[in-house]
This record gives structure tokens, C-alpha cells and sequence, in this order.
């Protein structure tokens, strides 16, 4: 391609960030380059066209599954992910080394986090799923919650589950949910009863 | 030198070609066969129906239409499967469902125009438990409410053609115009009207619960032998359930309807080894219970909304009583519900 002949409504960046994606940027440049990416809107943009010409080149499937809202859902659930906490830890930063020391542990702390992001909504009300993710912040860095404290809560959960259970079959006996087939509500939950006299 | 006619050239330009003319006949006629198979009637049917019609065909056919297969319910790690079969006689709809993983369970249910009786086989207890339901019950789900009033809630549109169960159907797509309903994917059989897939998703597009045939046979004779329990039930004991209609304005109590949705039931029953009653709410597609039981020593049991996989729940006291709802709706719509019942005292 003739990135000259391009170049007139390209982005001023556009050479860069194409090396960039290549692999072909040095640190330095790199670093540069991504501290303007979160700033700049109109570059970003660019990077993400980039992306999608590369994979729309490779395969149109691919190419189709390009959704914005992806990467603003991907950004929000990392934005409410705490895991900022481990590498702030290390007052040194002295080289590529020690990144590459720190970052499995990052990984770990941030999976860990992704776990309790993933599995708690389900668990527990919205409205406690933040002090849950604190606890998270707190507990990863230094140690696991004690399996006691783990088991009490789960305790606690199961208890809380099973007094539900009980409304729950009530609700789903009555309930009739969309026309598939018109018992749904028996599919929904088979091995309940109503309740006879 | 034997000199030949135009018109024996032709018997022998016709003798020479004639084969070729009768392959090329077959084959044309063959392959347009063949296109009058295989062309997608699906998308015909889509360009023909409006979204009214498509929800009244749904509606329709889980009633009219005879069907048999096996159905798999799944949500969050919660998967289940059933065998339906279905059969319409002009005057009654017959249904019997075996459960397929877990305990073994039948229930077998019959529907005419002003009665609709569910029997509930329990083979390890010998026993039956029939619940009966009044005419004054627009059930079941989609059946109940008017499409009319189901387009106002939810944005109808037709999709693309999917392949459930070996059967290509019409995707439609509910949108709901409030944050008081999730939003629902169907795929639905463009000849016949039934509901082949079912998907209830949230604003993320994150697929809550679905249910779907995985095979299913469309519009057959059925022998009416298929409809009968698994097992001998002679000497079973038959129970009915408790259920009993109740007034709960009258007892005081204010539950009003949230925004599309209406009141499908009011009854007093036994809820373990307490007294409740139950209200249900239904949009036509989504259904909220509220229990209310009045008795001093309950303790709410969720603090904030509970989610049990689609299900919510929250649940708080009201004067001496704890109030908890429990829907597969939004959370939000769960909270809102319970914080506007209200105590007002007998009439």
C-alpha cells in the first residue's frame, strides 16, 4: 500500500502506530506512543480501524465481530478490577527484569480478581459484591482468607440460597415464562412438587 | 449417389440430438425440483408476517399445534431436559411432560376453553398432585396477554434464519422499551408458528436462561397411547393443591401492578411449613411473584437483591410482615416492586 499517497487525512501518528502493531517500535517509542493513545481519542480511533483493516485482510469473519461496545465492556469490567495494588507495592523500577519478574504476580492477583468479578454477582446481592471485590484488593497481595472465614461465608451463602429455594419453587409452579411449550415453568425446574394438602 | 431429403436430415439431426434433449428436459426439470425443495420458505414467511402475527402465531401454535420432542432447559451451570408431547383435538390440548435427569416426574396437563388442570406424578411416593387453575388465569406466558399489548412492551423484529433441532427457523427478537423486562431471542418454525428456541438475555446481550428443542417433530398424527403416565398409578394417593383464592385489598394489603404487567394470580397457600400469599404479575413473556407473609419473627432474607441464576429476589418487612419478590426480571424491577407494597389495614 502506498501509505504516502494516504497520508494527507492519516492521523500525524498513523507511521508509528502502524510500526507499532508490526512489532517494529522501540521501547522508548512504544512508550511514547501508548501514553498518546490513552489520551487521544482521534489516534486510538486510528489503532482501532488498524486493527480491523488487518483482520478484515486476514479473515471477514473475523472482521465481523468487530463491536466498540466490546472493548468499552472489556474497559469497564478491568476499570472496576482491583489490581493496581501489586506492582505499587515495589518501590523499584529499575528494569525490563524486574517487570518481567512482577508481571506473572500481577497476572495471578488479576485473575484472581477476575474470579471474584465473574463468580460473586451470582452469588451474592449487587450491593455486596463491593465490599467482596475490597476484600479481594486486600486479601491477594499478602495472603488467603483463612479457610474458616472462607467456609463460614460459604455457609452463610448455601443458608441464604436453600430459605430462597423454597419461594423459588413457589414462584416458578405459578409462573408460566414464554410459550416453550406451555408448561415452562415445570422445564424450568422438574423434581418439584406443589404442595398438596 | 443416394440423395437424401430435408426432411430425413432432419429425422436424423433429431435422432442425433434427441438424447441430449431428453437429458437436458430431465435434468431442467429436476433441478427446478430441487429448487422448489430446498428454497428457504422461512424467509418467504417472514416477508408476509408482521410482528403482531408472529406473536399470535406463536401464541396459536403452543396451543393448536401437536409436537413431540425432547426440551433442554439450561442457566448459569443449571442444565435439565424434558420429553414433551403435545396433541390437539379441536377442543382440548393435552400434555404430558417426562422429565428426563433428576427424580422422574410426569406431569400431564389438559386445557380446554374453561379449565386447565395440571397432574403431577411422584412415583417414589405413589402419589398425585393435581393442580387445578380457573379460567380467569390467562396463562400460560405469551398465551395470556393480547400481542397487541406484548408490542407495546417489547420492540419486535425479524431476524435472520437459524437452524434449531434440525429445522430452520425465523429469528425474532424482543427488545424491551423499559428497564423493567429482560429482552428475549425466540427462533420460531415459520410453517406451524412454534417456539423451537427460547434465549432471555439483559441489557449486555448476556444470555440469562434458554430453552430449546433439541428434536422436535412438527404437525403429526399422535397416538393418543403417548399421552399415558410411564407407570401404573392405581392405589396412588391423589392430592389436591392448597391453593385457595384470596382478596388481598381487602386484607389491606396494596400490591400495585408494575408498569405492563397484570395480575395473573392471588391465592393463599402454604409455603413450607408457613402461611403466604402470592400474587403473580406477568407481562406476557416475563412473571414477578410477590409473598407476602405476615408473621413477626422473619427476619428479611436478602440483604439487597438476591440473584439465584435468571431469577432475582429481594425481600423486606412491611409492618409485621416480610414482603419478598421473586421474578426473572431485572434486579432493579424486583427492589422497585417490593418498595411500593404497602399496609393499609383492613377494610
Amino acid at each position: 500500500m502506498d501509505k504516502s499517497a494516504m497520508s494527507s487525512n492519516l492521523h500525524p501518528e498513523w507511521e508509528r502506530l502502524s510500526s507499532l502493531v508490526d512489532g517494529e517500535l522501540d521501547a522508548e517509542g512504544t512508550d511514547a506512543l501508548l501514553t498518546a493513545l490513552c489520551r487521544d481519542s482521534e489516534l486510538h480511533g486510528e489503532w482501532v480501524t488498524l486493527h480491523i483493516v488487518g483482520d478484515a485482510l486476514r479473515s471477514s469473519e473475523v472482521a465481523a465481530l468487530h463491536a466498540p461496545d466490546f472493548c468499552a465492556r472489556v474497559s469497564a469490567a478491568l476499570a472496576l478490577e482491583p489490581t493496581v495494588l501489586a506492582p505499587r507495592a515495589s518501590p523499584v523500577r529499575r528494569s525490563g527484569t524486574l517487570r518481567r519478574y512482577l508481571a506473572p504476580g500481577v497476572a495471578v492477583a488479576a485473575s484472581a480478581a477476575v474470579i471474584a468479578f465473574v463468580a460473586v454477582p451470582l452469588l451474592q446481592s449487587p450491593t455486596a459484591v463491593a465490599p467482596t471485590q475490597q476484600v479481594a484488593v486486600t486479601a491477594a497481595p499478602t495472603s488467603d482468607p483463612t479457610p474458616a472465614e472462607v467456609s463460614r461465608r460459604a455457609a452463610a451463602t448455601v443458608a441464604k440460597a436453600r430459605s430462597l429455594d423454597v419461594y423459588l419453587a413457589a414462584h416458578r409452579e405459578l409462573a408460566a415464562g414464554v410459550a416453550l411449550p406451555r408448561a415452562t415453568p415445570y422445564l424450568r425446574t422438574p423434581g418439584e412438587v406443589p404442595e398438596g394438602r | 449417389m443416394r440423395t437424401v431429403g430435408p426432411a430425413a436430415r432432419a429425422t436424423v439431426a433429431l435422432g442425433r440430438w434427441l438424447p441430449l434433449l431428453i437429458m437436458t428436459a430431465v435434468v431442467a426439470a429436476a433441478s427446478s425440483a430441487a429448487r422448489a425443495q430446498d428454497r428457504p420458505r422461512p424467509e418467504a414467511a417472514s416477508q408476509v408476517r408482521t410482528p403482531l402475527q408472529w406473536v399470535q402465531a406463536i401464541q396459536q401454535a403452543a396451543a393448536r399445534v401437536n409436537y413431540s420432542g425432547t426440551v433442554v432447559y439450561q442457566a448459569g451451570g443449571d442444565m435439565r431436559s424434558s420429553r414433551i408431547t403435545h396433541v390437539y383435538d379441536g377442543k382440548r390440548s393435552q400434555e404430558r411432560i417426562q422429565t428426563l435427569d433428576g427424580k422422574p416426574r410426569e406431569y400431564l396437563r389438559t386445557r380446554t376453553d374453561n379449565n386447565d388442570e395440571v397432574h403431577c406424578l411422584i412415583p417414589e411416593s405413589r402419589r398425585i398432585v393435581i393442580e387445578h387453575r380457573a379460567v380467569e388465569d390467562p396463562f400460560p406466558g405469551l398465551i395470556g396477554a393480547p400481542a397487541a399489548d406484548i408490542l407495546k412492551l417489547y420492540q419486535v423484529e425479524a431476524g435472520g434464519i437459524e437452524r434449531v433441532a434440525g429445522i430452520e427457523c425465523q429469528v425474532l427478537t424482543f427488545t424491551p422499551r423499559d428497564a423493567l423486562r429482560y429482552g428475549y431471542q425466540l427462533c420460531v418454525e415459520p410453517a406451524s408458528g412454534l417456539l423451537l428456541k427460547s434465549q432471555m438475555v439483559n441489557d449486555r446481550f448476556d444470555v440469562l436462561e434458554q430453552v430449546a428443542f433439541t428434536d422436535v417433530r412438527i404437525g403429526e398424527r399422535i397416538d393418543r397411547a403417548r399421552l399415558k403416565p410411564a407407570w401404573s398409578t392405581e392405589g396412588w394417593s391423589v392430592e389436591r393443591s392448597d391453593h385457595r383464592r384470596v382478596d388481598l385489598a381487602k386484607a389491606g394489603w396494596v400490591v400495585p401492578a408494575p408498569d405492563g404487567f397484570r395480575r395473573t394470580k392471588e391465592i393463599a397457600r402454604r409455603m413450607g411449613a408457613r402461611d403466604a400469599m402470592q400474587v403473580v404479575f406477568s407481562d406476557g413473556l416475563a412473571t414477578v411473584s410477590v409473598f407476602i407473609e405476615p408473621g413477626a419473627e422473619l427476619k428479611p432474607l436478602t440483604e439487597g437483591v438476591q440473584m439465584m441464576g435468571p431469577t432475582a429476589a429481594y425481600s423486606r418487612r412491611v409492618g409485621d410482615a416480610l414482603v419478598t419478590v421473586v421474578g426473572e426480571v431485572p434486579p432493579a424491577a424486583v427492589r422497585g416492586l417490593a418498595g411500593s407494597v404497602e399496609f393499609n389495614g383492613p377494610r
